[in-house]
């Protein structure tokens, strides 16, 4: 997808435009969202919340870079800080209450398998770790990408990558053999 | 006894120095009994929230859209755009603005001096803008008890409330 042409005519004024990045980047956002916030309610805000961001930065994006790792960067960011206040919202109170609130999205299931699975790797990566992992699975990014999106190095990227990558290996073998 | 690829691992995962982890790096990539320990792309995909997942989000550019037209999100862009006059460069412009700016700074010192001197009147319960206020705490019409928790944080103030049995 070009969005240089997109972008272009958001900045002129015709923002309806931008429906065309959100229709073409959600899938994408959504699952790296699921995979570092774990439940989709979360994952939804920080959806909307990433794209309006972008919208409102449009003026700041070099289109000499890739702007799916620049949007990347941006809900990387959001969900980070998602973590944080839930993180510190733990730490006062034994019991979180949820409230759902409005839903975006119609009802979606991965299979029984994968979700526990999914579960299992929220407790066992870090969020950098599986930042990581997903970007690498799912989008296929290099480690220099990751780098760029997590905001390090891209040798502190590649261990991250790594931790992530030996600790699901350890995780479908111990699946594997009835263990988890 | 520890194979290559463990003590390879443990290694790249304890080593600081840039050098020698971008070493063992390239070593990794293309050693097959260390991509043995490690998850390909399939497997990681197994346990990971994939793409074709995230289906039914229709009602997300709505909702994007509805928050930039509330005013959320405004491109900057349409300032960048805009084509403005030069303003005529006049020496008394900047001089207006530093007097400006030293009279401003006159009265802040005043004041602060004013505030800091002397004992002043102290009152109970005197505003302050960073006060959180709560009045009064019921639950189902019963009186409450409100434990008030202000993080260092300034943006997050949490609030717990418990019926007085």
């Amino acid at each position: 997808m070009d969005e240089r042409e997109t972008i272009a005519a958001c900045l002129a004024g015709r923002g309806e435009e931008f429906r065309l990045i959100v229709d073409g980047y959600k899938s994408q956002a959504m699952a790296l969202a699921l995979n570092l916030l774990g439940n989709r309610q979360d994952a939804e805000d920080v959806c909307q919340e990433a794209f309006v961001q972008v919208f409102r930065h449009l003026n700041r994006y070099d289109p000499a870079k890739s702007f799916r790792t620049w949007l990347m960067t941006v809900l990387y960011r959001r969900a980070l800080d998602v973590l944080k206040r839930k993180k510190r919202f733990r730490a006062a109170f034994q019991r979180v209450v949820h409230d759902p609130g409005q839903r975006l999205s119609e009802a979606f299931e991965p299979p029984a398998e994968r979700r526990d699975l999914a579960r299992i790797v929220q407790t066992r990566l870090s969020p950098k770790e599986r930042a990581a992992v997903a970007l690498w699975a799912n989008e296929g990014l290099t480690s220099a990408e990751i780098a760029e999106v997590l905001g390090c190095t891209a040798s502190t990227a590649r261990v991250y990558l790594f931790n992530a990558r030996r600790k699901i290996k350890l995780i479908l073998e111990k699946r594997d053999v009835g263990a988890l | 006894m520890l194979g290559h690829s463990e003590v390879v691992g443990f290694l790249f995962r304890l080593v600081r120095f840039r050098g020698l982890r971008d070493g063992l790096a390239r070593h990794i990539e293309g050693c097959p009994a260390c991509q043995r320990r490690l998850a390909s792309r399939e497997d990681a995909r197994r346990v990971l929230f994939r793409v074709s997942d995230a289906g039914g989000l229709d009602a997300l550019w709505p909702a994007v859209r509805q928050a930039i037209a509330s005013g959320e999100g405004r491109p900057a862009a349409a300032e960048a755009l805009a084509v403005r006059a030069p303003a005529p460069r006049t020496g008394w412009r900047w001089a207006a603005a530093a007097g400006g700016f030293a009279a401003a700074c006159a009265v802040v010192f005043s004041l602060v001096r004013f505030f800091l001197s002397g004992p002043g009147p102290v009152q109970a319960g005197a505003d302050r803008p960073d006060l959180f206020r709560l009045y009064s705490a019921t639950i189902a019409g019963e009186p409450a008890q409100a434990i008030v928790v202000q993080e260092r944080n300034p943006d997050m103030v949490i609030v717990w409330v418990e019926r007085i049995l």
